[in-house]
């Protein structure tokens, strides 16, 4: 499959990282995992990573930190970084090490749940979302083509403390899988290859042989990657509605098209409807409750959509005006409003609270590369403060000025970049005070204009523009 | 009832608050109804832009109001006419444009900010309830304000203003109608009063007309012209002289401001008619004057002969200018009014569009129902008043009735003074048989003529023209000329009901259908693939499409064009043409040397649309064969009996061309062995379809009504299409008797590459 070339690059690049490594961050071999199991989950369009270690402290200090290195090899980058105690759930928070020459290693610093004593043990559960391992291989496929994905990943599990057991499965989408890296322990049973288990793994980087291993499977579903998502999220307690409006710039980042589309074949084989590596319909999963929902693109409405609603579910099923092979682009917004009392609840005094989920989206499978949320609140409210399911890594304030407003309404963006749809569906909560002079601003502004023109026009009805009579 | 008649009808003067409040509520509720009845194709579809030129007009727009006005002004559209380009802010019409991009600043500076597409989409139903506004004005100068109300509500409905003015329709007409008909209200304003000041405003109007139509040359002969009838009838007055000269000359200053007209006023055959007589009104001023200071009763005569021979004089004048060169002479599109054969011989191109086609009689009737057969009568009433406006009506109608005849667009001008005669006749009708008392001898002396001088004071009009009471004494008379005129009101109102929902409220780029359990099913092909250019090829690529879809690959799929609707290019066209009727080693060295990435046509044969390419090909052929006599034959594309056939028993010149290639390409692989049909054209295709080597097919779209091919590159190793396509084709026959043919295939390929 790859050639020995690019193999002795990456084994020098990781070397190289490995010594940077050393004079960039120090980490003292004060653990032992006693046992790792790797999970990597290609099911959807990036890669989930889960690692359970059970890590004991070697020291003679109690310790709080301990590193864990994610491989980011190639153009992938990791969105989230999540970390639980396996035992009553306790979460943990990971952080992002500042260091930029660990490439293709990313080092998090996870601070443990409670302080961990000597010769103690804890079960960590660390879940990661990596987006771009995924490749299609072949690049280019016909039409009717079957599209094969190629996940590349160290057959020993990136840890720079001594493992005494550790494990690696990689789950495929499929059970098709043509082709993987054959090691000891290597084995294949349906969806899942397993690598391992292995014994007394030294810590990275002092092992001079980095193995890596490949897999190629199939895979029948396209990789749906939003370039952009622009979402706003507008409140508006006049009309007691939460309005959301969603712009999306979308690719298909699967496998090309090897000649032109051919509508004959596509026209002959849809009554059969086979598994197409091309993006046909999106379905979006809404809130209860949702309502007059719109889909509409940069040349008009488009007609070929369904949308339900009742008691026990909203859903919105859109069909691109074309289907969207490997490569080719499309771009569209949907919207639809909700009733506010849902989401708003009355604080002390002139507060509110605001509870939306901050990312929603088609329930495929989906990658986003930059995420705009931009929160809309009513005019005049002030001191907005917020607390974010996910980490936000840019926020804009600003005033956004539309219909009849005077000022302006005070808004919020917030910028997330890399996202995958694993954050979906979790809530924001805002806070914002918004009181009762600010509320009638609007129609005191409309009363007034309004009767203003009245004025001027009874005004100029008595002005005699005549030259003598 | 007779207190009720007491209020409204006995005295008019104490009821005049009431009456004016009625009447503004009348016409509110005229203008709702016209706004609402345009609105049929936006609650069925979406607000969208419809047609072809509207697209242009709302790209147009759009660039106004991105850019600002003055880089609209200087815009230079390097995206059309490809590699020519077009001055685009030389060579439009802004009126329109700038209206709309006015009116999104307004709303925004009062904080409503209006996406420009629903300003666009609902500019020409808001315009049109100024148009039944103005409407009411010019009829209320012609009669009185009952009148007014009816011709107001009758442009409000009337379907042959509707045909061109329903949401989305965002062309010049949609503003111009208004304008036309405001100034004309102007201009009689100024004629009856004599005021600068109201001709200054008709001036004003007049520009605003000339920036947003091209249709104002209607303006400009039928003023003059009702100007030169008055002179004629001896009706010559200090009030006709300021009113025409103060329009003209601010009107045609005004009118020189607009880049597109420029010094068209002083050097075209079509504005003439309006320098002449501004220079024959001075004369008869002058002679007027002249008769002032010396009176003689031969004098009229003298003033007679002399205006006839000035005007000889000066026509003579005229003709020998035109024929030196001097002046131009009139252009095609104003030739073919008067010889309607004319653009068929000489200019294809014009002749091409089916709105420049001679309007077939039932249209009349389909477009104004019961309008046409009172139109006659209101003329009939005009000449037993005659007043100077009422002279206006005569003149207006005659020449909007001949040019409607002649082109089926004008319908449009015929319109509003069919609305006003039509609106005379059955207001003068309703003031007869509507009276409620018998006329009796004591009360016509006494109260009914006291009414009638109140009225003819209140309309402005004249005592002179004052009538004789003439009264119906049967009250079954009454009743049933009342009643039967209100059905045909009724009837009216529901034909132009019909009409508007069923013939004039289609996008064109939308179609609709129905689905078997009855529910709407929209083809939305248009969009679909223009959605796939615009988001799937470079920005830069050169689409080539028949000039027809120029308009709408600008606005929608935002790709560069070699043609479009405005046809300023004749050659270029015919090029493009040329390329579409040749075979495929000429048309691709045309589409080579133009750089054109994509071709586009249009094919509605799988599902019978009729408005494809392949019946608009004769036109493309014709237009080629105009420019390249020798290279493109119309009698080569008929069989020998003289039939357009696309079956087997079509010619080969047919059959090779790159049009019929590009439309039926892998058609007949649709269907069953043999079972291929052409739902337009009934026919039943050969079993083999056509074979392309210089092009491959891109994109069709669902319902194959687009289909779009891409120019290939020109073969890596410097060999033809054909070429390659006879190399590759016989390998895989090599192949096939060998038995390995994909390996030897591949391994060869790949040999090739290294070298």
């Amino acid at each position: 499959m790859r050639s020995s070339n690019s193999r002795v690059s990456l084994l020098a690049t990781l070397l190289l990282a490995a010594s940077h490594l050393g004079l960039s961050l120090n980490i003292p071999p004060v653990y032992k995992n006693t046992n790792l199991l790797r999970t990597i989950d290609a099911s959807k369009a990036y890669v989930k990573e889960t690692i359970a270690v059970i890590i004991e402290n070697t020291s003679h200090q109690p310790q709080t930190e301990y590193y864990l290195p994610l491989s980011v090899p190639g153009s992938s980058a990791v969105s989230y970084v999540e970390c639980k105690d396996k035992k009553d759930g306790t979460p943990c928070t990971a952080e992002a090490v500042d260091d930029t020459t660990d490439y293709p290693l990313r080092y998090y610093k996870i601070t443990l749940p409670k302080t961990l004593q000597p010769a103690a043990q804890i079960t960590l559960v660390v879940t990661a979302g990596i987006t771009g391992a995924l490749k299609p291989v072949p690049a280019i496929i016909a039409q009717s083509d079957k599209q094969y994905l190629s996940y590349t990943g160290a057959k020993f599990v990136p840890n720079p403390y001594f493992t005494e057991k550790q494990k690696t499965k990689f789950r495929a989408a499929n059970g098709e899988i043509p082709d993987y890296t054959v090691y000891e322990h290597t084995e294949k049973s349906g969806y899942i290859v397993t690598y391992g288990p292995y014994d007394n793994v030294e810590p990275w980087g002092t092992d001079k042989q980095v193995d890596e291993f490949t897999v190629r499977f199939e895979f029948t579903n396209p990789i749906v990657y939003m370039e952009k998502l622009e979402r706003d999220i507008e409140v508006s307690h006049w009309g007691n509605n939460l309005a959301i409006e969603e712009r999306y710039w979308m690719t298909n980042n699967g496998a090309k098209l090897k000649e032109q589309f051919s509508r004959l074949s596509w026209a002959t084989t849809s009554y059969y409807n086979p598994p197409t590596a091309a993006i046909k319909s999106l379905l979006f999963p809404l809130r209860v409750g949702s309502k007059d929902a719109y889909y509409t693109d940069e040349v008009g409405n488009v007609s070929t959509s369904k949308f339900r609603s009742d008691s026990r579910e909203a859903i919105l099923d859109i069909k691109p005006r074309f289907p969207i092979f490997g490569g080719w682009n499309y771009s569209f917004v949907v919207g639809w409003n909700n009733d506010l009392p849902a989401y708003l609840r009355h604080g002390e005094g002139d507060g509110y609270i605001l509870k939306v989920p901050l990312l929603q989206g088609p329930s495929q499978s989906t990658s986003y590369g930059k995420v705009e949320v931009r929160i809309i609140l009513p005019e005049g409210a002030t001191n907005v403060k917020y607390v974010s399911p996910i980490a936000i890594h840019k926020e804009e304030r600003f005033l956004h000025k539309t219909f009849m407003d005077t000022i302006g309404r005070t808004s919020i963006k917030l910028t997330i970049d890399n996202v995958v749809d694993e954050l979906k569906n979790r809530d924001i909560i805002v806070t914002y005070n918004y009181s009762t002079i600010a509320a009638l601003r609007k129609p005191l502004m409309v009363l007034a204009s309004v009767f203003s023109l009245y004025i001027v026009t009874a005004i100029l009805g008595r002005i005699d523009l005549s030259i003598g009579k | 009832m007779s207190t009720v008649k007491s209020v409204l009808f006995k005295d008019p003067a104490s009821t005049e608050s009431a009456r004016s409040i009625l009447r503004v509520l009348i016409l509110l509720t005229i203008a709702a109804a016209a706004v609402a009845s345009r609105l049929f194709s936006v609650i069925r579809f979406e607000s969208i832009i419809h047609e072809f030129d509207p697209w242009f007009n709302f790209r147009a727009s759009k660039y106004l109001v991105k850019h600002g006005f003055f880089d609209f002004w200087n815009w230079f559209d390097d995206r059309t006419w490809y590699p020519l380009g077009r001055v685009t802010g030389g060579t439009l019409y802004p009126g329109l444009m700038v209206t709309s991009g006015a009116i999104w600043h307004a709303l925004r500076m009062i904080s409503l900010p209006v996406d420009i597409r629903n300003i666009c989409v609902l500019l020409a139903p808001g315009f049109s309830g100024l148009t039944a506004f103005a409407t009411y004005l010019f009829t209320k100068e012609m009669k009185d304000s009952g009148a007014g109300l009816l011709a107001a509500a009758f442009m409000g409905i009337a379907p042959g203003y509707i045909s061109r003015s329903v949401a989305g329709s965002y062309d010049n007409e949609a503003i111009a109608i208004f304008l036309l008909m405001f100034t004309f209200y102007l201009w009689i304003k100024a004629a009856k009063l004599g005021s600068a000041m109201w001709g200054g405003l008709c001036a004003l109007f007049y520009f605003y007309m000339v920036s947003a139509w091209g249709g104002y040359v209607f303006i400009t002969n039928l003023i003059p012209l009702h100007v030169f009838v008055l002179i004629l009838m001896g009706r010559y007055s200090g009030r006709i002289y300021v009113a025409y000269s103060s329009w003209y000359a601010l009107g045609t200053l005004a009118s020189m401001q607009v880049p597109f007209v420029g010094f068209l006023p002083v050097k075209t055959s079509e504005h003439m008619a309006a320098l002449g007589i501004f220079g024959l009104i001075q004369l008869v001023a002058f002679v007027d004057y002249l008769r002032g200071q010396v009176p003689s009763k031969q004098f009229n005569t003298l003033l007679r002969a002399l205006v006839i021979l000035i005007t000889v004089v000066g026509f003579t004048g005229l003709v020998t200018l035109t024929v030196t060169g001097v002046i131009a002479p009139w252009s095609g599109r104003f030739y073919s009014l008067w010889d309607t054969g004319y653009a068929k011989i000489h200019i294809p191109i014009i002749a091409s569009v089916s709105e420049h086609q001679p309007t077939a009689w039932p249209s009349f009737f389909f477009d104004l129902n019961m309008l046409i057969w009172l139109f006659p009568a209101g003329v009939y009433l005009s000449f037993r008043q005659l007043r100077d406006e009422h002279v206006f009506i005569i003149v207006y109608s005659v020449m909007a009735s001949y040019f409607a005849g002649v082109m089926v667009r004008l319908m449009l001008t015929l319109t509003p003074i069919v609305c006003v005669a039509a609106a005379i006749t059955v207001s003068s009708i309703f003031d007869t048989y509507l009276e409620i008392d018998s006329p009796e001898e004591q009360e016509e002396d006494s109260e009914s003529k006291k009414s009638k001088k109140e009225k003819a004071k209140e309309a402005g009009g004249f005592l002179s023209s004052k009538a004789p009471f003439v009264g119906i004494y049967s009250i079954t008379s009454k009743v049933a000329v009342v009643g039967a005129f209100s059905v045909y009101l009724v009837l009216f109102v529901l034909h132009c009901t019909w009409v508007t929902s069923n013939a004039y409220s289609s996008p064109s780029v939308v179609l609709a259908s129905r689905m078997p359990d009855g529910s709407q099913h929209i083809i939305d092909d248009f969009r679909e693939a223009y959605y796939w250019l615009r988001k799937n090829t470079p920005y830069d690529a050169k689409v080539m499409s028949w000039w027809d879809y120029g308009y709408q690959i600008g606005g929608m799929a935002d790709r560069t064009t070699l043609v479009d609707n405005n046809t300023w290019n004749n050659t270029h066209i015919a090029t493009v043409g040329k390329a579409m009727a040749s075979r495929e080693e000429v048309s691709y060295d045309i589409l080579r040397k133009h750089e054109v990435d994509y071709v586009l046509v249009i094919f509605g044969g799988l599902l019978g649309y009729s408005g494809d390419d392949i019946n608009k090909f004769l036109w493309m052929v014709r237009i080629a064969e105009g420019v390249w006599p020798q290279e493109v034959q119309e009698r080569k594309f008929f069989t020998s009996r003289g039939e357009y056939k696309v079956d087997h028993e079509a010619t080969d010149t047919m059959k090779n061309s790159l049009m019929y290639k590009m439309s039926y390409y892998k058609f007949p692989s649709l269907f069953p062995p043999g079972q291929a049909q052409d739902r337009v054209r009934g026919a039943r295709l050969p079993s083999e379809g056509p074979v392309l080597h210089t092009l491959d097919e891109a994109f069709t779209s669902e319902n194959w009504i687009v289909r779009i091919y891409k120019v290939k590159d020109l073969d890596q190793f410097g060999r033809d299409h054909f070429a390659v396509s006879a190399f590759e084709g016989g390998k895989k026959k090599k192949g096939k008797k060998g038995g390995m043919a994909g390996r030897a295939a591949g391994k060869r390929g790949r040999r090739v590459v290294r070298i």
